[in-house]
């Protein structure tokens, strides 16, 4: 739960639209994609985990249990 | 005396001062958006209640928001709704049937209906099956007439239905339009005469 | 301060977000959840020292106030169902923040819905 995690999502998302493209332009589509698919599968494990605790706090705080 | 005054009065205000400034910081706290009326909706709840509770004390009404609140019991009150809805389902389709007996007596055969109960008993799931249904009838009064012309004319006809209790052609009928078995449908047929007494 | 590393946090993002909008449309959506989710993380014990104080707050008043916590609990759902609601809406799904937000409202009647009934009754006897 850091401030650089917004930069290392960001970095993973600019590599992988910079991977995607020059797959793309060097004739190999399926592997663009496949790469653009693996990215944000990435992203999204994280995500997921962050929302998940921030479900718990919020929990907790309010008292929603 | 003035004292009692005293103390309840500084007792409100202190209350609702305090209540005023939880107000304003659930005010502030919470975001702007579609969402913030519904809290507005529940602190305001809140403000009756407090604004209401001295006066309750005074009438010497002990009520306590949390037992009421605690004691709701979501279930007793969805049960007794649905059982409300069912005796008024119940009263519409007798009153149905009802005017259908009446309806089809009427036109088929010649007599007038006088009276008509059914009896039902519920069943699994709450649908109820038809017990007994007693109907009494009388003789149509200008239809009378026609009759006693034709017992002039065909002698021997059988049964003249006049003084008799029941009539099994309307049995029959009965029958063939409600679907239930011969041994629950009751007819008496009463002269003009005898209106009260049942003899079945 | 806080404040500052708040507002820097905000700022960068957004520049973030409208970069990667052109090229990867999902990254954007999941930069934008993460840095809410960091924010409300970096806003928590403030937070949770201002709920304190009004559940202290309540407790003193000479009434029988027991739901104070179910108020703390809608407001804690308006603020989830805002969230939420809000990111759909970034990422231009507005029939599905508008569904979000119909659980959220119906979500939060069912709660108060025993308080108001509790009123009525209350308000029922007083009444000759």
């Amino acid at each position: 739960m850091d401030i650089d995690l917004i930069f290392k999502i960001a970095g993973i998302g600019i590599l992988t639209s910079i991977l995607h493209t020059v797959l793309q332009k060097s004739g190999k589509e399926e592997y663009a994609y496949l790469t653009t698919l693996v990215g944000i599968v990435i992203v999204l494990g994280i995500v997921v985990n962050l929302v998940s605790q921030l479900f718990t706090d919020v929990k907790v705080l309010f008292r929603l249990y | 005396m003035v004292s009692i005054i005293k103390e309840f009065l500084s007792d409100w205000i202190r209350n609702l001062v305090i209540l005023l400034i939880i107000i304003s910081m659930v005010d502030i706290v919470m975001s702007k958006g579609k969402m913030k009326r519904y809290v507005n909706f529940v602190v305001g709840l809140l403000i009756i209640f407090t604004i209401i509770n001295p006066f309750l004390n005074l009438f010497k009404i002990n009520m306590s928001l949390e037992k009421e609140v605690s004691n709701f019991d979501y279930d007793r009150f969805y049960r007794e709704s649905l059982a409300e809805q069912d005796m008024q389902i119940r009263k519409i389709y007798l009153n149905n049937i009802s005017n259908e007996i009446k309806k089809l007596i009427e036109e088929k055969t010649q007599y007038v209906v006088d009276n008509i109960e059914i009896k039902t008993s519920p069943d699994k799931e709450n649908i109820f099956t038809i017990e007994e249904i007693f109907i009494s009838l009388k003789e149509g009064e200008e239809i009378q007439n026609s009759k006693i012309k034709v017992d002039k004319i065909t002698i021997g006809n059988g049964v003249t239905p006049v003084y008799a209790k029941s009539d099994p052609e309307v049995n029959k009928l009965l029958q063939e339009f409600l679907q239930i078995e011969e041994i629950k449908i009751h007819v008496s047929i009463f002269n003009e005469g005898d209106k009260h007494g049942r003899v079945n | 301060m806080e404040i500052f590393q708040i507002i820097g946090l905000g700022i960068v993002a957004t520049i973030i977000i409208v970069i990667l909008k052109q090229t990867r449309p999902e990254f954007a959506v999941l930069v934008s959840i993460v840095t809410g989710v960091i924010i409300f993380t970096l806003i928590l014990p403030h937070l949770a020292y201002i709920i304190d104080t009004i559940s202290s707050l309540s407790s003193r008043v000479n009434v029988d106030f027991s739901y104070f916590g179910t108020l703390i609990k809608i407001i804690g759902m308006a603020y989830i169902v805002e969230f939420a609601s809000q990111v759909s809406r970034d990422a231009g799904q507005e029939s599905i923040a508008m569904k979000i937000e119909l659980g959220g409202k119906v979500l939060i009647m069912v709660l108060a819905i025993p308080i108001l009934l509790a009123l009525l009754d209350l308000i029922i006897k007083i009444l000759p």
